[in-house]
């Protein structure tokens, strides 16, 4: 009798172990799904952020395997320039200089954080053949869904509040400051500034 | 209480409070950030208090696996336990959730939740039992048998237990999207 509660004695262990390494194998299957999923969620059409709207606090990883927070409200009113890039995109690499610049010219009020996705590894040794390896730098594709990021070299602009204020396709230097410029001038685009100026004019002239 | 309850108590903590200690000697910038996010200490004494949270997790360790000393480390792991508790609960009153716990080193971050409070209130409450009297009996092969199993058993949960809590905002985020 004593001997075959031994047996199951043992026996039980052993399962109730294997019963635990399947969950814990199933807990981390469902992340990586979440991971997935949820840039077809920030895919659905009308669904999309509109600037002047709080962007999705989201809590990322840099390469060098600090924790990052994009959105919400920062406890050291700075804004967050998020600059999309690829290591296969030229035109993002004549712009590095020029945040390199602003980085530092723009430090009392603004952080600037470059994004990307794809393989870890690459884009690590990408960074160090640019000697870039200072820069707050992320892989995540959710993030580049959430902000829509359809073409590249990219910019997002994001307030101490954690609001969208301007985002866009940025060719050049000028883009950039266009993109501050709309945040100091409370509009979301060019456009959108041009529209206001004609509407002022034609009252004017009413 | 029998003794194989407490060993694998004991063992459990020890796990649990050298791997926290680890990671806070191994990025101590980390567990700064993360001790000033929680805006409770004035940040002239963070890397004090840093220091001494650090030296009481691995003395509370050491102490625990000294038979002598070992009721002297559970109150430590107690106090600890208490504290970050308390530290986590006052934040969630504050309304501060989307701070990181810092419970997990640089690796993982995890938002603060009342799970997380009942998570260490349970804790508490096992150490408490450990250090409350235990009858004397030697072990045998299958006692060894059963602290093996269990402590191994009780550490693939609680790496389920934080995989869960590190994965409820992203289906919080999925609930809403939808």
């Amino acid at each position: 009798m004593i001997n075959t509660l031994i047996v199951s004695n043992i026996i039980l262990w052993v399962l109730v172990l294997v019963l635990v390494a399947v969950v814990f194998a199933l807990v981390r299957q469902i992340g990586v799904l979440y991971e997935r999923v949820a840039p077809a969620g920030a895919l659905m059409s009308g669904k999309g952020l509109k600037t002047g709207e709080l962007a999705p606090v989201l809590d990322l990883q840099t390469v060098d395997g600090r924790a990052l927070k994009i959105g919400g409200e920062r406890s050291d009113n700075k804004s967050t320039l998020l600059f999309f890039l690829s290591p296969t995109c030229p035109v993002c690499k004549t712009l590095i200089p020029v945040l390199e610049a602003m980085r530092k010219s723009e430090a009392d009020w603004l952080d600037i954080v470059l994004a990307s996705d794809g393989d870890m590894d690459e884009h690590r040794a990408w960074l160090k053949k640019q000697q870039m390896e200072s820069w707050p730098y992320v892989l995540s594709p959710q993030l580049g869904m959430t902000m829509q990021v359809a073409k590249l070299p990219f910019a997002a602009l994001i307030d101490e509040k954690g609001i969208l204020c301007a985002r866009g396709l940025v060719n050049s230097r000028e883009h950039i400051e266009s993109l501050f410029e709309a945040r100091a001038q409370g509009v979301a685009s060019i456009q959108e500034f041009l529209k206001v100026q004609q509407h002022k004019h034609e009252q004017d002239v009413a | 209480m029998d003794p194989v309850i407490k060993v694998i108590i004991c063992i459990c903590m020890c796990m649990l409070f050298g791997v926290a200690a680890i990671h806070k000697l191994k990025a101590p910038a980390v567990f700064r950030a993360a001790m000033k996010d929680y805006q409770l200490i004035p940040s002239i004494l963070l890397s004090i208090v840093s220091i001494v949270l650090i030296f009481l997790e691995l003395l509370s360790v050491i102490l625990v696996l000294v038979p002598s000393a070992q009721a002297t480390g559970l109150l430590i792991m107690a106090a600890l336990l208490l504290i970050y508790a308390g530290g986590i609960s006052i934040n969630l009153y504050r309304g501060r959730r989307d701070i990181d716990c810092g419970c997990n080193g640089p690796a993982t971050t995890q938002a603060l939740s009342w799970w997380l409070v009942a998570r260490n209130l349970v804790f508490l409450g096992l150490v408490l039992l450990a250090v409350g009297p235990s009858i004397e009996r030697a072990l045998n092969w299958l006692d060894l048998f059963t602290i093996f199993f269990g402590v191994l058993v009780a550490s693939g949960l609680y790496l389920g237990f934080n995989q869960l809590l590190a994965q409820a905002p992203r289906l919080a985020a999925l609930r809403s999207a939808t």
